[in-house]
């Protein structure tokens, strides 16, 4: 039983060592706000077929979605600059589009802003991305990961306990460590 | 070396267990919110009065700011990681978040009559909003809290260190893991470089 779990907290920590690394790096950026710095991308030019849409949201995701374009239309950031002309933002992990469409000859003109640093930032508990199949896998692996993290706690907690001669020091670790942690996360709750 | 590194595993992971499993649990309640109750926040508005409010003038510095919050939060009894900021209409907003709760006050300086407005999510929330807190602002708790989270996240990236070093030492074969670390390492790799190269 023990070499079972051991061989599954083993191979499903090496599964997810990446990830993990990625969770620590992110999680201490959001901790010191921690900024990607942009810098300015290529911009290019398209033209589409203006799509019928009764509300701005839709109009910016289905012209998105012509272009081909991976990533979210923030809501907060649609413009109409001046009649015809429209102005939306679509945004992913690293990057983010500025897109200025001419509403009536479907003229696109896009600004790219890369911020590289973002990429880990956004990884950090993505679930799945519009016109993404990657961001659909990143999901799956986020979910794996997630059960991995805390399977491999337990079963941590677990082999300690196998171990006589840990057991007393290890009482200390978990009371004060484990222990003060959930008291101050009531603490910070309450 | 072996037996050093997997002492500071053991014994660094008994010390952080709790913190790690909470940023799993919570994470896997933010991905499946519908799942938990609670996920909606409810707002209910209290008009108060407040003698603090009624001696508080109307121009503050930023730092006078935070104290006037400090005796507001003191009498009306408020807790949670302090901001302010002063609104069009000549009147202070103080709020007062935690996870799960936030609490705003406007007030009126010179004037008794102040309204607070707490939103209170449930279980789902909460969970949420334990997950994202963080910085190292406000009170001594926060600060607490702040180095809680550095410790979790470096804790993140040093036991798979480790772990690898640990597997490595104690397997003979190591075909199958390098088999996993290698496709896991790639596609994690290749994921970040996919962000910030591709289309």
């Amino acid at each position: 039983m023990k070499k079972i779990l051991l061989d599954i907290h083993i191979y499903l920590s090496l599964l997810c060592a990446g990830y993990m690394v990625i969770y620590g790096i992110s999680g201490i950026s959001f901790n010191h706000h921690w900024q990607s710095s942009d810098s300015e991308g290529v911009r290019w030019e398209a033209t589409v077929v203006v799509p019928d849409a009764d509300e701005d949201q839709r109009l910016a995701e289905a012209v998105r979605d012509r272009l081909d374009l991976m990533g979210w239309v923030p809501f907060w950031r649609l413009s109409h600059p001046q009649p015809d002309e429209f102005v939306f933002f679509v945004n992913r992990p690293a990057r983010e589009y500025r897109v200025h469409l001419n509403q009536l000859t479907g003229v696109v003109q896009v600004r790219e802003t890369n911020r590289p640093f973002g990429a880990i930032m956004g990884l950090h508990g993505l679930r799945n991305m519009p016109n993404s199949l990657w961001g659909v896998t990143w999901g799956i692996y986020t979910e794996i990961s997630i059960w991995a993290l805390m399977f491999s706690v337990l079963s941590g907690i677990w082999f300690w306990w196998l171990r006589p001669a840990s057991r007393r020091s290890g009482w200390w670790l978990l009371g004060l460590g484990s222990g003060g942690s959930l008291i101050l996360m009531l603490l910070v709750v309450a | 070396m072996y037996i050093l590194i997997r002492t500071v595993h053991l014994f660094s992971g008994l010390v952080l267990a709790a913190g790690l499993f909470m940023y799993g649990f919570t994470g896997f309640v933010i991905s499946h919110q519908d799942w938990f109750p609670g996920g909606k926040s409810d707002k209910t508005t209290h008009k108060l009065s407040s003698e603090v409010a009624a001696r508080m003038p109307a121009e503050l510095s930023p730092e006078q700011a935070k104290d006037w919050q400090r005796q507001l939060a003191s009498e009306l009894a408020l807790r949670g990681r302090p901001g302010n900021r002063s609104a069009d209409d000549g009147t202070w907003i103080f709020e007062y978040g935690r996870p799960g709760t936030n609490e705003k006050l406007r007030v009126r300086p010179g004037s008794v009559a102040v309204t607070l407005t707490v939103q209170s999510a449930g279980f789902a929330g909460i969970m949420n909003r334990l997950h994202h807190f963080h910085g190292y602002g406000g009170a001594p708790r926060y600060f607490l809290w702040g180095l809680f989270v550095d410790l979790a996240s470096l804790a993140m990236i040093f036991f798979p260190l480790t772990g690898i070093y640990l597997w490595y030492q104690l397997k003979k074969d190591h075909r199958l893991g390098w088999l996993i670390l290698g496709a896991s390492t790639a596609y994690g790799a290749g994921s970040v470089l996919y962000m910030i190269f591709g289309r």
